[in-house]
């Protein structure tokens, strides 16, 4: 073989190695970005098979019997948001995915799952909703998905349970002397609270009533003033309960999840927490888009069950949640370059009309279903419908 | 069974496709693949290897396997251009 001939082979490998495979890992990217119904009705099948199988928590190998608990919990939680926003995307699965929104509901309300909550604060979240002890977590999150329901549906089931969760979250909101609520016995966590401040929201919008907004308000200016990086603009990760001191650093995770809450209720300041983490923690590599944990610039740590995994300074979750974030604001450079990285090493695999990620399991499905199909916020901010 | 000359490198690209398919057919069927997502699992070894394994088959299919393969179709199954025969002098 001629020596040209070898020199344009290598010249062409070379090409191929750069260009390839963000080109290979994007080729959906249009379709999901697009909201093609047949892309995302697949994982919605997916994640349904998991919702309706018998779960339970030894699904989950973190370690911890409180952390397989969250990400059962968590589970449900997520599949209910992206089930909301496929429902809001073609209004004709509407029925089908209130129904499975239901089923996520019920879940999230078994024994089973409230056990993890229950354990940590020795009392259970619901039947001790006239109770002082604020279960932000696990009553936030499940109060963000009833409220979203109920937003979206006339007949919602469990109308009496979002009054009485949303009444203890404001009552004890308004009467927190730092602004927020505990997630567990002395560990406070931002995040959770913004899950909590768009539940708020979102039964004001299903009720259209004002109840919450000046509540809402102060929290803002808290959240803003005290919870928030001066430089970065990014969340606190962890505050001290009583004091209200940071006691972690500014971090992607807490950061971005909290812009994807607040984001679901419509929330501008959503907009404001995204860019922040967009223009702090994004750095993308070779075509492939990733979030940093910490910022570059300062102290590094090693992650948690809330970042997952860091390699090179880049998290699993940060990355995950920019991707959802993008989408709500109409970044789709962002989306595409983070698509390619969720199909890179989240490896999807497609069968009998189902996709599943293969590196997901049924709580990073769920996950993807969510943050893939999240819901631009319109001008209005009307719970980011379309 | 003995392959044409020119494609063992072929169909060895294609053993790490298939292998990487199986993995991956497998572990989402399963769902253990999110060994990895947990940076303190404590599960049983052979799921995180499987997860591993997957990983490290589908970077090489994606990086390695995929632009050899190009590569190797355009040396191999471009058709070459052919010699040109020596023009006849149209005086003789």
């Amino acid at each position: 073989m001629p020596w040209g001939r070898w020199a344009a082979g290598i010249l062409v490998f070379a090409i191929c190695i750069r260009f390839l495979p963000p080109l290979w890992c994007g080729r959906d990217a249009g379709d999901w970005w697009r909201g093609e119904r047949g892309t995302q009705e697949a994982l919605v099948r997916g994640v349904e098979e998991w919702i309706q199988a018998p779960l339970g928590t030894d699904r989950f190998k973190t370690g911890s019997s409180q952390f397989d608990g969250e990400w059962f919990f968590g589970t449900y939680q997520m599949a209910a948001l992206g089930l909301a926003h496929f429902a809001r995307e073609h209004p004709e699965a509407r029925e089908h995915c209130l129904a499975n929104m239901t089923l996520c509901e019920d879940r999230m309300l078994s024994e089973a799952c409230r056990k993890f909550d229950r354990e940590s604060w020795k009392e259970d979240a619901i039947d001790a909703l006239d109770g002082p002890k604020p279960h932000a977590a696990y009553l936030g999150y499940l109060n963000l998905v009833l409220s979203l329901h109920r937003s979206m549906d006339p007949a919602f089931k469990h109308r009496d349970l979002n009054d009485r969760i949303t009444a203890k979250l404001a009552r004890l909101l308004e009467a927190s002397p730092i602004a927020m609520l505990e997630t567990y016995p002395f560990e406070t966590y931002p995040v959770d609270n913004c899950a909590v401040a768009a539940s708020l929201l979102l039964h004001d919008r299903a009720e259209r009533t004002q109840r919450h907004t000046a509540l809402y308000s102060r929290w803002l200016t808290e959240l803003q003033k005290r919870y928030t990086h001066a430089s970065s603009g990014l969340l606190i990760q962890s505050i001290h309960p009583v004091t209200g001191e940071p006691i972690d650093q500014p971090r992607g995770s807490g950061t971005l999840l909290g812009a994807f809450f607040l984001g679901i209720a419509g929330e501008p300041h959503s907009r404001a927490l995204f860019e922040a983490g967009r223009r702090s923690l994004h750095a993308p590599f070779l075509g492939f888009g990733m979030a940093r944990e910490y910022l570059p610039d300062g102290p590094q740590g090693r992650g948690d069950i809330d970042s997952g995994p860091i390699v090179f300074g880049r998290s699993i979750s940060s990355t995950g949640f920019l991707l959802g974030c993008a989408r709500q604001h109409g970044d789709a450079d962002t989306y595409s370059g983070i698509y390619r990285t969720v199909h890179l090493f989240g490896a999807p695999a497609t069968g009998d009309g189902r996709l599943r990620f293969a590196m997901g399991g049924p709580l990073g499905d769920a996950m993807m279903l969510a943050l893939l199909t999240a819901q631009p916020l319109d001008a209005a901010g009307n719970g980011g419908a379309r | 069974m003995k392959l044409p000359k020119g494609w063992g490198l072929p169909a060895r690209l294609v053993l790490v496709v298939v292998l990487e398919m199986g993995l991956r057919n497998y572990a989402a069927r399963s769902g253990l693949g999110a060994t990895l997502l947990a940076p303190s699992s404590q599960s049983n070894e052979v799921p995180l290897f499987l997860a591993l394994l997957l990983l490290l088959v589908r970077l090489t299919a994606i990086w390695i396997v995929l632009p050899l393969a190009i590569t190797w179709a355009l040396m191999n199954l471009w058709p070459r251009r052919a010699k040109q025969a020596a023009p006849s002098n149209p005086r003789s």
